[in-house]
């Protein structure tokens, strides 16, 4: 377009080309840009040429008039880039310019996904429970200061052997079919998938210190982790008490391992016992009443008393390692009952939807960027 | 006058350029010029900041115009604007009348 002198009206000479390049990259430098602003500079300056040229200024003149009077870029840049720091604004500016435009692009994935992620997840995470019981390892005294180290290390070596006992296969496998857990009873899952998931949704935790019972020197936790919040409590309360009954019942052990050497000497004296007895029954037979020589007699009463003391040594032992065990040894003792869990422990349904949707947004705003990029090459 | 001087007065003097009708950044430039007969000696570029400020607030509207094959960005007051105006006014002519009556008393 002309003007009625002939001249170019309305096009940018290419200073202010260089002007408007200028600006933009002081804009870019505070992570600036904005479009709009930019076609109204090109407007102003060419008005202002235009109406420097239509006075009879030069061309050249009309441009240095109209820089001059607009203010030099780097002025005008740190008038419009808004006083934050260049990522935050080159982030609003991406926004604004490169994402608003194409906002179903992104908005409708972040729904679409959102929503899936929830009704799937409803589906395939049920949600989970815990129940937890805590258990704490007792001496019958108290432990005296420089015992207590040792005392606790003999605690947690207890909890390990006796963790291991429980948690091995064939018990699990009772606990499995008692319940009816992960459907092993329908033979929907072979036993051995069934132990190994058990194992993963129990957790037994040694606890240093912390203790509420008087004598503890050490404590430990277990817990079941299950869909069934009535079945999280009903396996943890089985747990905690094949703990506690596994302890009383390796210390039984020791004690009647104890006495076995005694059982086996007494029945051997029994038997010995029995046969004398027998002769001598015989004997008094043959000879007519009561007529038994002692030298037959003797080897019999012998016999007979080392019976006799035996059966009391045998009874003593008893009762002291009865006294030992139940006074002496460490004694598990539940300090936490478990509990009907009342709050889901995951997953958080929010937290489900809410990964759902940020997954959606990332492939929508990769989808703006290469929409972006094939329509820039 | 220096920019700092005007900086205060910069919106109500950009809704009243735009009162009698819609017009561009270049106009309003114009305007302030020549009625201020050249004594506002500011960097015409300021002015778009200042604009997109009044507009982001609501005392102007802007839409792009074509004339003659030229695209250009229209301001014009709202409602809002209109009011800010009139409320503006009033306290530049109060100010400006209490200024002259003390200032004019001294000398």
């Amino acid at each position: 377009m002309t003007d009625h002198a002939g001249r170019d009206v309305g096009r940018a000479s290419g200073s202010i080309d260089a002007y408007l390049r200028q600006l933009e990259r002081e804009l870019r430098q505070g992570g600036y840009a904005d479009a709009r602003v930019m076609e109204e500079v090109r407007e102003h300056l060419v008005d202002a040429v235009d109406d420097g040229l239509g006075r009879g200024l030069s061309a050249e003149d009309a441009e240095r008039e109209a820089f001059e009077r607009f203010g030099p870029p780097e002025a005008i840049a740190a008038h419009l880039i808004p006083g934050r720091h260049p990522m935050i604004n080159r982030f609003v500016t991406l926004t604004r310019d490169v994402v608003w435009p194409h906002r179903w692009w992104v908005l409708t994935p972040t729904v679409v996904t959102a929503i899936l992620t929830s009704v799937l997840s409803y589906y395939y995470l049920p949600t989970r429970y815990r129940s937890e019981s805590i258990i704490e390892i007792v001496s019958p005294q108290p432990v005296p200061a420089p015992l207590q180290s040792p005392a606790a290390d003999q605690a947690r070596a207890r909890f390990q052997t006796i963790s291991q006992t429980i948690l091995n296969r064939s018990r699990l496998e009772w606990i499995i079919k008692d319940f009816g857990l992960y459907g092993a009873e329908q033979a929907q899952v072979p036993i051995s998938n069934a132990v190994l998931q058990m194992r993963r949704d129990i957790a037994v935790e040694f606890l240093a210190g912390d203790a509420r019972t008087e004598n503890a020197v050490g404590g430990f936790k277990v817990s079941f982790e299950s869909s069934n919040p009535t079945l999280a409590l009903k396996i943890t309360e089985r747990l905690a008490s094949l703990f506690v009954e596994e302890n009383l019942r390796q210390r039984e052990g020791q004690a009647t391992g104890a006495t076995q050497f005694l059982d086996a000497e007494i029945a051997d004296l029994r038997r010995r016992l029995i046969e004398l007895e027998t002769s001598v029954e015989e004997l008094r037979a043959r000879n007519g009443r009561g007529q038994v020589s002692q030298a037959d007699l003797i080897p019999y009463e012998v016999l007979r008393d080392r019976y006799k003391t035996l059966l009391i040594r045998r009874e003593e032992y008893r009762s002291v390692a009865n006294q030992e065990r139940r006074e002496l040894g460490e004694q598990f003792k539940v300090a936490e009952a478990a509990r009907l869990p009342e709050r889901p422990l995951g997953p958080s349904r929010l937290g489900v939807t809410v990964t759902g949707a940020l997954m959606g947004l990332g492939v929508g705003l990769v989808v703006v960027g290469v929409k972006r990029r094939t329509r820039a090459a | 006058m220096t920019a700092e001087t005007l900086k205060g007065h910069l919106e109500l003097l950009l809704l009243a350029a735009v009162q009698p009708g819609p017009a561009h950044g270049y106009a309003i430039a114009e305007k302030l010029r020549s009625r201020s007969k050249g004594a506002f000696d500011l960097p015409e570029g300021t002015l778009y900041p200042a604009l997109h400020r009044l507009e982001r607030a609501g005392h102007l509207a802007s839409r792009w115009s074509e004339v003659n094959g030229r695209r250009r960005r229209v301001y014009q007051l709202t409602a809002k604007g209109q009011k800010t105006l009139a409320t503006r006014h009033g306290e530049w002519h109060e100010f400006a009348r209490a200024v002259q009556a003390v200032v004019g008393g001294l000398a």
